[in-house]
């Protein structure tokens, strides 16, 4: 039997599981298309909760972290899956270090959050996703009921006393299925491959494991993670030494962004080194590469107050709220086109007539659309035969573009024809 | 002998695929085989995956950097390097060249045989691939 992949392996827990409700968060590593709603993660979290409220499986993934306050227990089973270590406690959260416990995770996870009532929040680890591992089908036992709600069960508001017995049964369950505990000297980090980490964690209880680790003399934990120990330390409260262990230093790989990518065109046509550019499209890629500033619209807007700063702000129409409040002059603003919508903020573009700000683009990273094909004329493409530095390569950060020999080529299934390649090679060879 | 290979690669589909035929391979050949991965930046960036495949209950490790794509830009200097351009094997855009990077670790790690993939590529008619594969496999 091969190997499964994560994205395998989690389709078919959606799939036996029965979740009927789902929601990614833009961005999301792996791409859910029937779950792509453009929302943001906050506005995903209700939607959710909603579903699940009226007894309709639900469950979302998300990049960032999850919190919520819950106003209802729910009807049916909701999962959120999210790569984020938790800033505050809410609910049960489970967490996943490697690929290979994953199926038991989930399982639990689901089991949990029908048992307790509660949303539970299923941490994953770097190493979850894209990953490969030998499991064997899931099975469940697909009771489904069907979703109702009536306004008197809305009006029921959760009562602090009823919210933790809610959490004693969560809690109840999730010892019994977990019972590792911590010595001295142990490495508790989630995405460090070494060592071990938390299998889960009760808001306002205790676990066996949370007690264990206050009786370790050391500890050592993860740099970048250092802040959700810290929260920890106070929610509890915990008391417990530990050293922090570095980040470790990774091979460096060349810079890529997706085909076609809307901030690497803006970037060529406008000279963006005079403004500080924010975004809220939340993209690494764009504060690595690009040097953008990821941020709501609002707050770069509140920032530009009795400021001579030049700022530039660049996000999703869908994402973007007409403005209630006047912008000063030293903002400007386009917004990328995410979705169909009659919604114009600021005049549509054409790409090779962008100059300036204020506009609309015709399209977003989430909704790229190829405008043609690209292509080189070997004679013309010279830098790599000079030993020059690729131009196209190295300012549109495309994958379409590859070296082969002492020519440049292009993938034709991954070029949107987009032109940045064309605009910035010195020497016309692309057309 | 324990091998760490870091492997990278931006074609996702061939990537998938030549690792799990990777991964069973190992897996068969009576290696413990440990995977870690990580996550991508972008729905473009390049894949991460190290394999810790272990023979031998001694605590050293022999280093190999799989670069599928020609993406390192910089490594530890004490790893093996097998890249495209280290096999001077053109770049395709069909990914023939991932056949090629692969197969050059068969004659890396030990014990490991390449009748597994072999079989695969020939059951699926795959001819250019299999050449590539049986050329730096052999």
């Amino acid at each position: 039997m091969l190997p499964k992949n994560s994205f395998e392996i989690i389709t078919e827990f959606i799939e036996q599981a029965g979740f009927s409700t789902g929601f990614a968060e833009i961005n999301f590593p792996i791409f859910f298309p029937d779950y792509d709603l453009r929302l943001s993660a906050s506005e995903g979290i209700n939607y959710l909760l909603g579903a699940a409220t009226s007894g309709n499986k639900s469950i979302g993934f998300f990049h960032s972290p999850v919190y919520f306050n819950l106003h209802n227990f729910i009807k049916s089973e909701c999962i959120f899956i999210t790569t984020s270590l938790p800033e505050n406690l809410c609910v049960p959260v489970i967490f996943c270090k490697n690929i290979v416990s994953l199926k038991n995770k989930l399982t639990t996870a689901i089991r949990v959050s029908e048992e307790s009532g509660l949303p539970v929040i299923l941490v994953i680890s770097g190493s979850v996703l894209f990953n490969y591992c030998e499991i064997d089908d899931f099975e469940f036992d697909n009771g489904r009921m069907s979703p109702t709600i009536d306004k008197r069960s809305l009006d029921k508001k959760i009562s602090t006393d009823n919210f933790l017995d809610n959490l004693n049964i969560a809690e109840a369950l999730l010892s019994t299925s977990f019972d590792n505990k911590f010595s001295s000297g142990d490495t508790v980090s989630l995405n460090n491959e070494q060592g071990a980490f938390f299998d889960y964690i009760v808001p306002h209880i205790k676990s066996p494991q949370l007690e264990s680790i206050e009786k370790c003399s050391e500890i050592f934990i993860s740099e970048n993670e250092e802040r959700f120990f810290k929260i920890l330390c106070l929610h509890y409260p915990l008391v417990f030494n530990y050293q922090v262990i570095p980040n470790k230093q990774e091979e460096e790989l060349v810079p890529i962004l997706c085909p076609g990518c809307p901030f690497a065109f803006i970037f060529s046509r406008l000279k963006t080194e005079v403004y500080l550019v924010f975004t809220d499209i939340k993209c690494p890629s764009l504060s690595r590469h690009l040097n953008v500033k990821i941020r709501e619209a609002y707050f770069t807007i509140g920032l530009a107050h009795n400021i001579k700063n030049k700022l530039l702000f660049i996000g999703n129409v869908s994402n973007f709220k007409y403005p209630l409040i006047n912008i000063d002059s030293n903002v400007e603003i386009i917004l990328l086109k995410d979705t169909d919508t009659d919604r114009e903020f600021y005049p549509e573009v054409k790409l090779n007539k962008l100059q300036k700000a204020g506009v609309t683009l015709p399209y977003s990273c989430n909704n790229i659309k190829k405008y043609g094909q690209m292509k080189i004329n070997p004679k013309k493409c010279k830098c790599l035969k000079k030993n020059e530095r690729p131009e196209c390569i190295e300012q549109s950060f495309c994958p379409a573009l590859f070296r082969s020999d002492d020519i440049i080529l292009i993938n034709e299934d991954l070029c949107t024809g987009c032109g940045l390649c064309k605009s910035v090679c010195p020497y016309g060879a692309v057309k | 002998m324990n091998y760490c290979i870091k492997m990278f690669g931006i074609h996702r589909k061939i990537f998938d695929k030549t690792t799990r035929l990777l991964l069973q391979t190992f897996a068969e050949s009576d290696y413990f085989v440990q995977t870690h991965s990580g996550i991508p930046e972008n729905y473009f960036a390049p894949l991460k995956l190290k394999i810790n495949i272990i023979g031998s209950q001694k605590h050293t490790f022999r280093y190999i950097l799989v670069d599928f794509d020609n993406l390192l830009k910089s490594s530890e200097s004490q790893s093996d390097l097998i890249s495209p351009s280290k096999l001077n094997v053109n770049y395709s855009p069909s990914g023939l060249h991932y056949w090629a990077v692969s197969g050059r670790l068969f004659r890396i790690i030990e014990d490991i045989s390449p009748a597994y993939i072999s079989g695969c590529l020939l059951e699926e008619k795959l001819e250019k691939e299999l050449a590539y594969f049986r050329k730096f496999s052999s």
